[in-house]
């Protein structure tokens, strides 16, 4: 887990968050017992865009990308809050899942520069 | 009838019912990326399997249908596979927020219960303070069962079902675990189409 930086010193560098949010979404989708990443962008934004990708396809024939963020990174008091919102597979247990999920969050963001995080907010949106 | 502020993510639950007649073919993301959507498309295709078996179990029967009770359970399923309160699970880090939903839990709660057979889950409900930590909750479940079974066995084979599932998946304080049998179902005779095709 991250500490507060020392005064005076810079924050360390996380990478882009296009980066941070690839490498975080491969290390949610490796811990054994997740077997879907949701998108962490509000409903109704996650809707509208699912609609326009989903009228992309239709009308090019082409398959959409899926551009929707699966791993929110935003900034909260001065640090990081990192939200993900995930599917368990049933035969794990979902608290074991979120915590091994939370756990290889903060690996990887150790990986990463060890960047001040005030927030990992891990749900369990489907057990299945 | 369903309104508008029943949809899940943007779709009706008889948009719902014809992707699982498609066989969710072609994939549409703006179903498959949710969650809520999800839950209900799994319960929906579990109620589909018990209607076929009943209809294998008394082909020849020719009864009046009643499936007033079948609607009821889709309408159950479509407004608890909502997302619903954040349920907390513990971790010693004072940066994390762990939580499953209720509607995640609503949803196996209802998958541990159509697992026993004759019993088919309608109402699942979580009372109490269930985002706060500790606090004791119940657990309200309506169900159907066969007409003709002991309902006393089940009833329990049903409460064991919850209970395991509860404490595998949650951390909640559950004080009780009440079962209501509201109903009695009969197998389900085909609809007359249905002699002439073969079964799926």
């Amino acid at each position: 887990m991250s500490d507060a930086l020392a005064p005076g010193a810079p924050p360390p560098d996380p990478g882009t968050p296009a980066q941070l949010t690839a490498q975080l979404e491969g290390a949610v989708l490796a811990v054994p017992g997740v077997d879907t990443l949701y998108s962490a962008a509000p409903l109704v934004a996650t809707v509208v865009a699912s609609v326009i990708a989903t009228t992309v396809e239709a009308v090019t024939g082409k398959p959409r990308s899926t551009s929707s963020v699966s791993v929110s990174v935003s900034e909260k008091e001065g640090g990081l809050k990192i939200a993900v919102k995930i599917g368990v597979a049933a035969p794990f247990a979902a608290p074991d899942v979120s915590r091994r999920v939370h756990d290889a969050i903060t690996d990887q963001l150790d990986q990463n520069g060890n960047p001040v995080v005030t927030e990992i907010a891990v749900t369990v949106a489907r057990i299945d | 009838m369903m309104n508008p502020s029943d949809e899940l993510a943007g779709h009706t639950f008889e948009e719902l019912s014809d992707y699982l007649d498609r066989d969710r073919t072609p994939a549409d993301p703006s179903i498959d990326g949710f969650p809520e959507c999800e839950i209900a498309l799994r319960g929906m295709q579990r109620l589909r399997r018990t209607q076929r078996a009943l209809l294998r179990k008394d082909v020849e029967r020719e009864s009046e249908r009643e499936d007033s009770w079948v609607n009821s359970i889709l309408q159950h399923i479509n407004l608890e596979a909502r997302a619903g309160r954040d349920i907390p699970i513990s971790h010693p880090s004072p940066t994390a927020r762990l939580s499953v939903t209720e509607g995640a839990v609503r949803g196996i709660l209802r998958a541990a219960g159509d697992g026993v057979p004759n019993i088919i889950v309608g109402r699942c409900r979580l009372d109490g303070e269930v985002s706060e930590p500790g606090a004791p909750v119940t657990v309200r479940v309506d169900a159907t069962v066969l007409e003709g079974k002991n309902i006393p066995p089940l009833a329990e084979q049903l409460r064991e079902a919850l209970y395991t599932a509860l404490s595998q998946h949650t951390e909640l304080a559950v004080e009780a675990v009440d079962i209501t049998i509201r109903d009695l179902y009969q197998p389900v005779p085909p609809p007359a189409k249905a002699k002439a095709s073969s079964d799926e």
